[in-house]
């Protein structure tokens, strides 16, 4: 993530954000969503490779705007079958699982009674992904352009609104 | 209660504004790093007639510089986090002074330019004569090529600035106008006088006013009020404020629940922005009008200091009639002392008085003697003999 004090044109825009009037500032945040909320949603799309990707991490991917814009994913609070709540498990398809894991559980046996069994549980997760798997990458190919886009769609508005003030 | 992913596109935004003190100062420093966006952007447009669209896709040299700048900002974090972090956790207080440093100079820079500019630019410039909006368009001027488009967009942020940093002065200067009226009617509500005059700012858009006409009008629409109760509320009738705040209110709680509806039908994946910046409109405006209570609390609190001391001040001082008495006093007193002060040092003083009793007993004794009283030092507090 890239830091307001590493630039001076973040600097200003983070400034001039501020001190806009709000009329400008909705016309920016309309602007800043209508041109990145689709470019996020179709990156983090397109870097998700299975369905669960899609139904995890992809689903209610937008994007907030503001000073600064966030990007939001993986938002759902809706439980799936298997339990997984995406909003608060997103890291196990994210940045992936030990897939060797070993649990060990009780289970009925079929001429009755009960057992414990040693299996891995954990198979179906993708492996470690330190990096990210589907969000973080769509992030780091989307930040710097989306920054250089919200940078310019500041300066646009407030030229707009300059001229419109002229007039 | 987790949230999902949500990373911020820059970071460190809300630390650096909090720590920025003189955030017009520290924009005169920074906007001019703006320039080639703001020109490329207005000579594309305008030459070619593009719309924003068309400036977005047609990839200008600026933006593409600019791109590349963010990449190798974020490769940089990647290649060295703990600089990058080192840089990013730097304390405010040092970013403070660095700011601090290069503003001075760009100030110093830009009152020069602004200077040449109004010789060049006089014409143009009719309404830029504040010394904010004129540096900054100086500074844009000394850059070729850039001028009034970069200018431009330091005078609007500048100008903004300016009655940001300005409210605080305004709603101190309320107060006082406030607290004289009461000091005057010597109530705790404000005279109709007051209210009369602050409607009309808020007509006539002055930059007294509270809240703009159009701002009144929307929330007359919204809560179905007359805009008359609107107008007076914001101009700090209390009745109307009692009718109109808690409305204003509710508006920002049925822009609430439209949000946690709109979640709950969802999921939490629905995109609410729009209506978190509704009911962000909404929360301002609530603001506002709170503001106006407050500022007439502050106000009836000090004219009730006010009251309170020259109560006091009555309460310790003599009646009138008293008073007329002491004065007389006094005046005699002067009077006597003046009449002292003229007699000579040794002076013989026959008193005329009723010593009939005296004189038979005396004339008895000393057969009709004459009795003879010397003065010495006849002055005021000093014995008379």
């Amino acid at each position: 993530m890239i830091s307001v004090h590493d630039s001076n044109r973040l600097k200003a825009v983070a400034l001039v954000m501020r001190g806009l009037e709000r009329p400008v500032v909705r016309e920016i945040n309309t602007r800043t969503r209508d041109e990145l909320g689709p470019l996020w949603k179709s990156l983090v799309e397109l870097h998700a490779q299975q369905h669960v990707d899609f139904q995890v991490l992809a689903k209610g991917a937008r994007l907030k705007p503001g000073n600064p814009p966030q990007v939001i994913a993986a938002s759902s609070r809706r439980r799936m079958a298997g339990g997984l709540i995406p909003a608060e498990q997103f890291h196990i398809r994210e940045f992936g699982g030990t897939r060797d894991a070993l649990t060990t559980y009780s289970r009925r046996g079929r001429r009755g009674g009960t057992h414990q069994v040693t299996r891995h549980t954990a198979r179906q997760l993708p492996p470690r992904y330190r990096k990210g798997r589907v969000v973080w990458p769509a992030f780091a190919e989307f930040a710097p352009r989306a920054v250089s886009l919200w940078v310019q769609t500041v300066v646009r508005t407030v030229m707009d609104a300059v001229d419109k003030e002229a007039n | 209660m987790a949230t999902g992913i949500n990373i911020s596109l820059v970071s460190d935004v809300r630390d650096f504004l909090k720590g920025t003190k003189d955030a017009g100062a520290a924009l005169d420093d920074v906007v001019v790093s703006l320039e080639d966006v703001a020109k490329e952007g207005t000579t594309t447009a305008d030459k070619l007639g593009q719309d924003f669209q068309d400036v977005r896709n047609d990839g200008t040299r600026a933006a593409e510089r600019m791109e590349r700048e963010f990449e190798d900002a974020f490769k940089a974090v990647k290649r060295d986090a703990s600089d990058a972090s080192r840089d990013v956790s730097r304390s405010m207080k040092t970013a403070g002074d660095d700011c601090v440093n290069v503003v001075d100079e760009v100030k110093n820079e830009a009152k020069q330019n602004f200077a040449e500019m109004a010789s060049s630019f006089a014409g143009d410039m009719d309404s830029a004569v504040d010394l904010v909006q004129g540096t900054l368009a100086g500074l844009a001027s000394s850059i070729p090529g850039i001028g009034i488009a970069l200018g431009g967009l330091g005078m609007v942020a500048g100008t903004m600035y300016s009655e940001w940093n300005e409210n605080a002065a305004k709603t101190s200067a309320r107060i006082a106008q406030m607290y004289d009226d009461m000091r005057e009617s010597g109530d705790r509500y404000l005279s109709g006088e007051y209210i009369h005059q602050a409607i009309s700012d808020i007509i006539s858009g002055s930059a007294d006013a509270v809240i703009s006409l159009k701002e009144v009008q929307e929330i007359a629409q919204a809560t179905h009020l007359p805009e008359g109760t609107v107008l007076a509320a914001a101009a700090g009738d209390g009745e109307s404020l009692a009718q109109v705040l808690p409305r204003v209110r509710a508006e920002v709680d049925r822009y609430k629940e439209a949000i946690n509806e709109a979640k709950a039908a969802s999921d939490g994946w629905a995109d609410t922005t729009m209506l978190e910046e509704s009911m962000g409109i909404w929360k301002y405006y609530v603001k506002d009008l709170e503001g106006v209570t407050s500022s007439i609390e502050t106000a009836a609190g000090k004219a009730d200091l006010y009251n309170q001391a020259a109560r006091r001040i009555r309460e310790n001082s003599p009646g009138e009639e008293e008073a007329q008495r002491f004065r007389g006093m006094g005046i005699a007193i002067d009077d006597a002392t003046k009449a002292l002060n003229a007699l000579p040092t040794d002076k013989t003083i026959t008193i005329a008085v009723d010593t009939s009793g005296v004189h038979d007993q005396i004339r008895r004794a000393l057969a009709g003697e004459a009795f003879t009283i010397p003065v010495m030092a006849a002055r005021t507090g000093k014995a008379v003999y």
